[in-house]
């Protein structure tokens, strides 16, 4: 094309495009024996002459035929090259003509080879060549750039302007020849101060010497070309200063190569163009210009590219100061959004190479969780005080500064988790055969480009090394059985075993903290285990079961300092952290309490049961007798009701929301310790009756356990009375036939004066502590009931199924 | 340490539900009708040793008597393929095997008579228990061993044994129609005394209503007693599961009645069960979809129950507790519970807080059924004085005509008067009374006014 382009051919026919196409159908014609190829034109020259916007078809027309018969000449075997020619070029010329303005395309046809044509016929007689006569004859690449140059000079910008009017007092008469001034452009363009072309430090760029002769076009001229010196200085001293700056890391060292490297393709140019003025100059060879010989124009454009690279690496680094690692990234990462596809491709060019050492420690820190990264230029830091223990935790953090911005905060999340786990596997799980397998076995290449297939990458990685920890976790280091476990015996799960340590410490728990004996405590804890169905647990799991006993303060008595405890250690106390089984004691303490209340209302009941014959013998205190039965029962329901809250909709329902977050294996080790927290929280804030709002209810509930444990004291109280009163009798009834008396019937009859005085205290607390429990219960159903939250209110309902308290409140 | 319990199995009906029973708790614990545990029984979660223990050479043997006074029932035991899973020195049949006579009387001075070799057999069972709950006894009301016999052990145990909780599950006749044992009103107005006065719980179980379940759920016209006792050992079993499998509630005896049973006079227990199906009874055909709403409301319907009691208006729940069984879904029995309470099922007590408690336990995993959710009431209810009301009015109809009085007086407990009747049946009404005044708000009161009466 360039060859048409360039020639000025005179065409010798007639400007009226129904002949040329007359001309081109005939052709095709004969040269093409169907008709087909000829229709197709036809088709397409219709087309064609729709077109509003394009004034000279005739010569678009004259032009491809041209053009085919140009090949056409040489080989004759191109015949069907040239039918597909004049049908793609045609097609797309109609194409080009629907996107472009008139406007542009008339410029473009009349700078390029046809322009001898418009001379002869069209209007437009915009011709750019007085300008041109007073300099060196010119290229055509010349002429289309003039015009361009004069409409860009009415738009300069102020500054400019002025500097060109200080400009006026200059020299402007033709002295220097341009050769002279070639030689010293190109010094300049190495940074080096010119002959005539200085560096002027005062406006920071390079002038020409203004008593020098050197017309004024041409100055204007020297200061474009001299824009190259300025930033190539700017560039080569970033990277002088750089390249042995340590501190500028891994990716800044980067940085100064592929800078290096753009400057060394600068140098090449610099010596073809130095080369070519040697030989110009040099007076043994012809010193008459020729079309193709160098001029500062023909310089100005043979520079454009470098110009537009140079410009664009002063961009970068002039923005990049101070910056490193994956801010320096990110910062020429944001300079490869630019429409320009020149520019575009460029910075993605430089960008490769400065985020390969990037790449290279992401690399090394998904396929084998090693950071290697001196200058901390990574997103992901270590800390290397941090014990193995904390490591998930603690050890590894996020440099979000550092984060490459064509990385989502999501992928780096990932990308975090992955290393992370590795090192888990590896240094926590003793894993290190897997991870080291995986570092050798298939990896892909990461480097700068395709962010989908990044993604992809680190997708597929995360998923395998967060399912790989999980398994582990769950195989080798059997979570779910110790979630279980947990569950079992921290939240008394396993009835069996709770019932025995509940018959065997129950007692002692009741004397002062400080005659507690861990020895004895741990005795009972293994007698327990091997007494209930707990004996066939793991062995593992069963030396992890301990006592605990809290610190001891003054007036404690054991319910308060026991507490069952189980051992966890690494790994997996990396989701068993001591928060969470603080949270577990907590938990425990509350049960513990709960079923040590059912424990002593079940012992009273069968008291009562077992003892309703021999109370029968006392009908004075039927009544109390039975009032107590029926208060009994009501706390009996309390506890049993508050139990069942607790067992299903309290730990059931969350366990079963765990058990299915679990069994879904999704995500990494965060999310699972996630899924944990959030389970044992529900526990706590629902078993505890501890609302959103910070209300707290635990302390009415126990105080309704309190009055209920006093309530049993008062019951002992009363059967030790029925004992002792009973045997008074029957020793009165005995020495009442020894004397010869008739027994005494004593029904209906009150007590004696003395039994009276032993009676009346513990009737009187038995009526007390009943009124305190009822009242506590009912306001704290009011409460309830009216609740925000639904798994309270329906604590109520199971509290208040039949309506009886509701009824009762409403009478009081 | 288990809370151990010990059966006593006494009479025909006793021993013939206990055979199903102990053949029920085999399979589900994976034990082989020798007493030798299964290859396949390694899942554990269960607690074997409450109903059974371990000889020297490993077998499971339950802690069960036989005792009758015919050789019958425990011969066809002894002929079964479960002959070596019982403690031979734990049967006791009488020498002359004449059996009672279905006379109450007879049974119980016969165990008065054989009471030394019998309380041997117990006393050594409960030296051998670490923590002994109590006792299960499993006999019928109406006939002369179960009800006789029965009766006297209760009065024995709670002497030698005053701690000891005492659970029974009686069955009661068939009041609708013509009995063979046609002194059965008199044997059950006296059996009902001791299980008022000398137990702690009674689970009652009625044949009519077992075989009017047999014949609508199951449709299985003129059920035999084999399917009607496999009927029971199903409720047994249910009922038993939680101390079989410890959970975190209802693992002992106590558990369970200590929240079902308020008042000591008050502690007769009405079962319903659902779904019966072939799996559990041979033949029966009917398998529906079980979910824990449908179960919990089914078990409320009088058509499950296995008594015929007819409730009146004023009937209602002193407590109920449903066991369910197998994959349900806590948060299921959550909306089960407010869909019962909104649509007002069932109807509880004026004079105390009384609801719906539900148990989830385990299926056993070595048997296989057809459903999902199974599920088992027990239910204190105060319709249970109609039914002793009925046992009463037959009796009075009897005892003024003074028929079949002979064979009574032959014993020395009514060799001089027949006030033991009078005292059995003033017990009973007492207690009917008592359940009538539960369905009033001022039963908080009830001592004192009995003490007003007298």
């Amino acid at each position: 094309m360039d060859l048409f382009v360039d020639s000025r051919m005179t065409p010798s026919v007639i400007s009226d495009e129904a002949h040329i196409s007359d001309l081109i159908t005939k052709k095709l014609m004969r040269e093409n024996k169907s008709s087909t190829k000829a229709l197709r034109f036809a088709t397409l020259f219709n087309k064609l002459q729709a077109q509003t916007i394009l004034k000279r078809k005739w010569a678009v027309l004259y032009f491809l035929m041209s053009v085919s018969e140009q090949s056409n000449d040489g080989d004759a075997s191109k015949l069907a090259t040239t039918v597909l020619f004049y049908d793609n070029n045609l097609h797309f010329i109609v194409m080009l003509i629907n996107d472009l303005a008139i406007k542009l395309f008339d410029q473009t046809f009349s700078h390029r080879g046809l322009e001898s044509i418009s001379h002869e016929t069209s209007k437009v007689t915009k011709t750019p060549n007085t300008f041109i006569s007073n300099v060196n004859p010119t290229s055509i690449q010349e002429t289309i750039n003039e015009p361009v140059y004069m409409q860009e000079d009415e738009q300069l910008p102020p500054r400019v302007v002025l500097q060109k009017k200080v400009a006026e007092t200059e020299n402007t008469m033709y002295e220097i020849s341009e050769a002279l001034l070639l030689r010293d452009v190109v010094f300049v363009f190495q940074g080096i101060d010119g002959q005539y072309i200085k560096f002027d430090k005062t406006t920071g760029s390079y002038l020409v010497d203004s008593k020098i002769g050197v017309q004024r076009s041409t100055r204007e001229l020297i200061s474009r070309l001299s824009e190259m010196g300025c930033l190539y200085r700017k560039v080569h001293a970033f990277v002088n200063d750089s390249i042995d700056d340590i501190s500028i890391g891994l990716v800044g060292q980067a940085f100064c190569s592929a800078l290096q490297r753009e400057l060394t393709e600068y140098y090449k140019l610099m010596a073809i163009l130095e080369s070519q003025i040697t030989k110009e100059t040099d007076p043994n060879l012809s010193t008459q210009s020729t079309p193709h010989s160098l001029s500062l124009k023909r310089m100005l454009v043979s520079i454009n590219e470098s110009a537009e690279k140079l410009r664009l690496m002063a961009v970068l680094v002039n923005g990049c100061a101070r910056q490193k690692g994956g801010a320096l990234v990110s910062y020429i990462y944001m300079h490869t959004n630019h429409g320009d596809p020149f520019r575009h491709e460029f910075v993605e060019h430089i960008l490769e190479e400065v985020s390969k050492p990037f790449y290279e420690m992401l690399q090394s820190w998904i396929y084998e969780g090693e950071l290697e990264d001196p200058f901390e230029e990574f997103f992901v830091g270590c800390d290397p005080t941090v014990e193995e223990e904390d490591l998930w935790q603690h050890k590894y953090f996020m440099r979000t500064d550092m984060q490459p911005s064509f990385i989502s905060a999501l992928l780096a999340k990932k990308i975090f988790s992955i290393g992370k786990s590795l090192n888990f596997i590896r240094y926590s799980c003793h894993d290190n055969d897997w991870v080291t397998a995986k570092g050798k076995g298939t990896k892909s290449v990461l480097k700068y480009g395709d962010v989908i297939a990044l993604e992809h990458s680190i997708d597929a990685t995360y998923t395998k090394t967060s399912k790989r920890l999980l398994d582990i976790l769950f195989t080798k280091y059997k979570l779910m059985e110790h979630l279980t476990a947990l569950k079992r015996y921290l939240l008394l799960g396993q009835g069996d075993f709770v019932q025995y340590l509940m018959d065997q410490l129950g007692s002692g728990l009741s004397k002062p903290a400080n005659t507690l004996h861990r020895h004895n405590l741990t005795g009972t804890l293994e007698a327990a285990i091997r007494a209930s169905n707990a004996q066939y647990d793991d062995q593992d799991i069963l030396q992890r079961l301990d006592v605990r006993l809290a610190n001891i303060s003054a007036g404690d008595v054991g319910w308060d300092v026991f507490s069952l405890d189980y051992h966890v250690d690494s790994p997996i106390n990396t989701i068993f952290t001591p928060p969470t089984m603080i949270q577990y004691t907590e938990l425990f303490r509350f049960l513990w309490r709960l079923k040590r209340v059912e424990h002593d209302l079940s012992a009273a009941w069968r008291r009562q049961m077992t003892s309703a014959r021999t109370l029968a013998q006392i009908p004075e205190i039927e009544k109390d007798i039975n009032n107590s039965r029926l208060v009994c029962s009501e706390m009996i329901h309390f506890v049993y009701q508050l139990q069942y809250y607790l067992i299903f909709e309290v730990v059931g329902c969350s366990w079963d929301v765990l058990e299915t977050d679990i069994s879904k294996k999704s995500g990494d080790l965060d999310s699972l310790i996630e899924i944990h927290n959030r389970y044992l929280n529900d526990i706590t804030t629902k078993g505890f009756l501890r609302t959103s709002d910070s209300q707290d209810y635990l302390p009415s509930v126990l105080k309704i356990i309190g009055f209920i444990l006093q309530y049993k004291n008062i019951l002992d109280e009363l059967y030790n009375f029925v004992v002792k009163e009973l045997m008074r009798r029957e020793h009165s009834n005995i020495q009442a036939s020894r004397k010869g008396k008739p027994v005494e019937d004593r029904r209906n009859k009150s007590l004696d004066k003395e039994a009276r005085e032993a009676f009346l205290p513990i009737q009187r607390k038995l009526g007390e502590v009943a009124s305190n429990f009822k009242g506590e219960l009912v306001n704290l159903l009011t409460e309830l009931e009216h609740h925000k939250d639904t798994d309270f209110r329906f604590l109520s309902v199971r509290l208040d199924f039949n309506e009886f308290y509701h009824n009762y409140a409403k009478k009081v | 340490m288990p809370r151990e319990l010990i059966t006593i199995q006494t009479g025909q009906c006793g021993n013939q539900i206990g055979m199903e029973f102990w053949s029920k708790l085999c399979l589900e614990h994976g034990i082989s009708k020798d007493g030798i545990l299964e290859d396949f029984a390694t899942e554990g979660g269960d607690r074997k040793d409450v109903f059974f223990y371990q000889a020297d050479d490993e077998h499971y043997i339950p802690r069960a008597l036989l005792l009758d006074l015919e050789p019958r029932v425990i011969n066809n035991i002894l002929s079964s393929p479960y002959a070596n899973l019982y403690n031979p020195e734990n049967i006791y049949l009488s020498k002359d095997g004449g059996g009672a006579g279905n006379i109450w009387a007879y049974g119980f001075s016969q165990a008065e008579k054989v009471c030394e070799d019998i309380f041997e057999m117990i006393d050594r069972e409960a030296d051998g228990s670490d923590s002994l709950e109590g006792f299960m006894l499993l006999h019928s009301i109406a006939g002369g061993t179960g009800s006789g016999m029965g009766s006297f052990l209760l009065e024995r145990l709670n002497d030698r044994y005053p701690k000891k909780l005492i659970q029974t599950y009686s069955v009661f006749p068939n009041a609708d129609e013509v009995s063979d044992v046609v002194v059965q009103p008199y044997n059950s107005i006296l059996t009902l005394r001791r299980l008022t006065s000398n137990a702690d719980c009674v689970v009652v179980l009625d044949n009519a209503a077992l075989n009017r379940i047999a014949s609508d759920r199951l449709h299985i016209q003129n059920p035999t007693f084999a399917q009607t006792n496999q009927l029971v050992s199903t409720v047994m079993s249910a009922s038993t599961t939680t101390l079989r499998y410890p959970g975190y509630m209802n693992n002992d005896l106590v558990g369970i009645i200590a929240s079902l049973i308020p008042t000591p006079k008050c502690h007769y227990l009405m079962t319903a069960y659902t779904p019966f199906t072939s799996d559990q009874v041979e033949k029966a055909k009917s398998v529906r979809k079980t979910t824990v709403l449908d179960v919990m409301r089914r078990l409320l319907q009088p058509k499950n129950k296995m008594v015929s009691t007819i409730p009146s208006k004023k009937s209602c729940y002193i407590s109920l507790l449903n066991i369910i069984q197998g994959e349900a879904d806590p948060t299921d029995v959550h909306k089960s519970l407010l869909r019962i309470r909104e649509r007002r099922l069932a109807q509880f007590i004026p004079w105390g807080p009384a609801s719906i408690q539900v148990a989830l336990t385990k299926k056993s995993p070595y048997v296989q059924t057809s459903h999902r959710v199974s599920g088992l009431m027990l239910a204190n209810h105060t319709s249970m004085a109609s039914l002793l009301k009925r046992t009463c009015d037959q009796y009075d109809r009897f005892r003024k005509r003074g028929a079949f009085l002979d064979q009574y007086k032959k014993e020395d407990i009514f060799s001089d008067s027949l006030e033991e009747f009078d005292l059995a049946r003033d017990i009973v009404s007492d207690l009917m009374k008592e359940y009538e005044a539960c369905e009033s708000p001022d039963y908080i009161n009830y001592g004192q006014s009995k003490d007003g009466q007298q």
